[in-house]
């Protein structure tokens, strides 16, 4: 058998449809936006890290210490407010960007290797990328419908 | 009757002082973790609950267990429980506050719980176990307090405490079913991942709630000089080995599913937990003790010579508490987190400021069992004298 080399791969949040840490959150505060985005409202978590235990991905993690502790004034982006120490931390695609029509962070440094979009969109990148090209999910048995695509 | 906890011995209050510094040094603690969050403790990314988590589980089922006191008392008529009945609900009562407090200093915002309430979430299991548990917590103090202060005036306990009394059988069963569906329904988390969840918690629980009243009943004798009965511990210990049998068969019965069907999302969780899997072997030896306390707290209990003997009984408890406090806490935990969704193998032991919260918290809870047992024995001798 060929030994597989290790392949360093991007394990962010699904964003899944059917996300079992919003199913889980006893007070509401990581929710599925409209558009199918899972987001953290982090005034209202009260860090009980059921999310956590719920997330067959490990997609989330906890601010143990204060961050704040940990930032450097000078490279602070001051478009995006700091965080706490106490509550539960995920990829949010960028929320507050696509919010003023621009697309994640890290579409956009990673130009042509990872495209974003909406899927229900027949028209949209995404959806064009995924017609072309054979693709997977992650742990497509648990039911939880990610919307991330790994392309092949 | 509360006037009751404030006469005791020397002794008493020399116990109550201990308990007192031990409360006091884990409270110093947990004002380190408000201050520093929970970065003062061992957990992380991968193991995001465990020793907190791990007591809270372990506690639910003690506080469940005093049904099996009420179920033989008020459904069978079964009278040998009469006069330590109470003892069960307070220890009930004291319990139930413990694993409440587990859940707050486990937050990472406690003073955010109140969201839970403000924004209740019906699909949420938590939201139903802090249902649960209050409402239980509710239930025993009534319970308790309501038929003490009937047999205080020696005139049996009025009658519209006995649908209470009903309810909380069915209640008390919810708290700990309720408490194994937290783990029970989690995609993707194998080892968890299966019905004999809460099956197995109620077994364990009906072994560790009733070993624990037994051991501080033979505390009360020695102490309080005042003997809960003979045939009542008996019943207990009767129950502890029913009990104990049912929750090493469960343990069979999930390792014969992992090892059997060899799917390896199931098996590598037990292999981490009894054997240890790239070298973190640390979860093993604690777990080898647990099973081996428990086979043999069984094979001692078999024998109706060997309860009869109050120290080898109190001996096979000690063992019964060993062995499910180790499973059902930081076993059952750890190996639920480990392998991580990444296929990592970590290991989880807990810091200082974790372990002294914790025994600050159980402080607290034998400092309130002391003194409703206090209350309750007082009350008892008034009768009987
Ligand atoms: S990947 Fe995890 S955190 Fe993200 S939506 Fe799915 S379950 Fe939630
Ligand atoms: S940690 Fe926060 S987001 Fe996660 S389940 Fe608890 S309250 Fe919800």
């Amino acid at each position: 058998m060929e030994e597989k080399a290790k392949l360093s791969l991007l394990t962010l949040c699904n964003h899944c449809d059917n996300p079992p840490c919003v199913r889980v959150c006893p007070t509401q505060a990581t929710f599925s936006r409209d558009d199918g985005i899972v987001l953290m409202d982090f005034h209202r978590c009260i860090g009980c890290r059921f999310c956590m235990a719920g997330c067959p991905y490990g997609a989330r993690s906890f601010n143990y210490h204060n961050p704040r502790n940990f930032l450097n004034e000078d490279e602070l982006s001051h478009d995006f407010p700091t965080r706490e120490k106490g509550v539960v931390e995920k990829c949010e695609f960028c929320a507050h960007l696509l919010d003023q029509g621009e697309r994640p962070a890290c579409v956009e440094a990673a130009e042509g290797v990872l495209y974003f979009g909406d899927l229900n969109d027949p028209e949209s990148e995404v959806r064009k990328v995924l017609r072309d090209r054979y693709s997977l999910v992650r742990k497509p048995k648990l039911g939880t419908e990610p919307q991330v695509y790994y392309l092949i | 009757m509360l006037e009751k906890a404030i006469k005791g011995s020397a002794l008493y209050w020399i116990w109550l002082l201990v308990l007192l510094a031990v409360i006091g040094v884990g409270f110093g603690a947990y004002l380190q973790q408000l201050d520093q969050g929970l970065s003062v403790t061992a957990l992380d990314r991968d193991i995001s609950w465990g020793l907190y988590i791990a007591q809270l589980t372990f506690l639910v089922g003690v506080a469940a267990s005093a049904v099996m006191m009420v179920i033989p008392m008020y459904l069978h008529n079964h009278k040998a429980f009469a006069r330590m009945l109470i003892l069960g609900e307070f220890m009930a009562v004291a319990t139930i506050i413990m694993c409440l407090l587990f859940v707050v200093v486990d937050l990472g915002q406690p003073q955010r719980l109140w969201n839970v309430v403000l924004y209740p979430t019906p699909s949420s299991v938590l939201f139903w176990d802090m249902v649960v548990l209050n409402g239980y917590l509710f239930l025993n103090i009534l319970i308790g307090w309501v038929t003490l202060q009937a047999e205080r005036k020696r005139v049996g306990p009025p009658r519209w405490i006995k649908p209470f009394i009903y309810i909380s059988i069915p209640w008390a069963i919810s708290i700990h079913t309720v408490t194994a569906f937290l783990y029970a329904g989690l995609p993707g988390r194998d080892f968890w991942l299966t019905a004999s969840m809460a099956p197995s918690f109620l077994a364990s629980a009906f072994a560790a709630g009733p070993a624990l009243l037994i051991l501080l009943a033979f505390a009360v004798k020695i102490f309080a000089i005042w003997d809960p009965g003979r045939e009542a511990i008996q019943s207990l210990a009767k129950i502890v080995t029913y009990a104990l049998a049912a929750y090493l068969f469960l343990i069979g019965c999930k390792i014969f599913t992992a090892a059997y069907s060899m799917v390896p999302d199931k098996l590598a969780h037990w292999e981490y937990l009894y054997f240890g899997l790239e070298g973190h072997t640390m979860l093993s030896v604690f777990m080898w003790v647990s099973t081996l306390a428990g086979v043999s707290a069984l094979l001692i209990l078999l024998f109706p010579k060997n309860r009869q003997a109050d120290n080898i009984l109190a001996f096979a408890c000690v063992l019964v508490l060993i062995s499910t406090w180790i499973e059902k806490g930081m076993g059952l935990i750890t190996a639920g987190f480990v392998p991580t969704p990444m296929k990592e193998v970590l290991t989880y032991a807990p810091t200082g400021p974790e372990i002294l919260i914790t025994l600050g918290i159980y402080g607290l809870g034998f400092l309130i069992i002391t003194v409703l047992w206090k209350v309750g024995i007082g009350v008892r001798r008034e009768i009987e004298a």
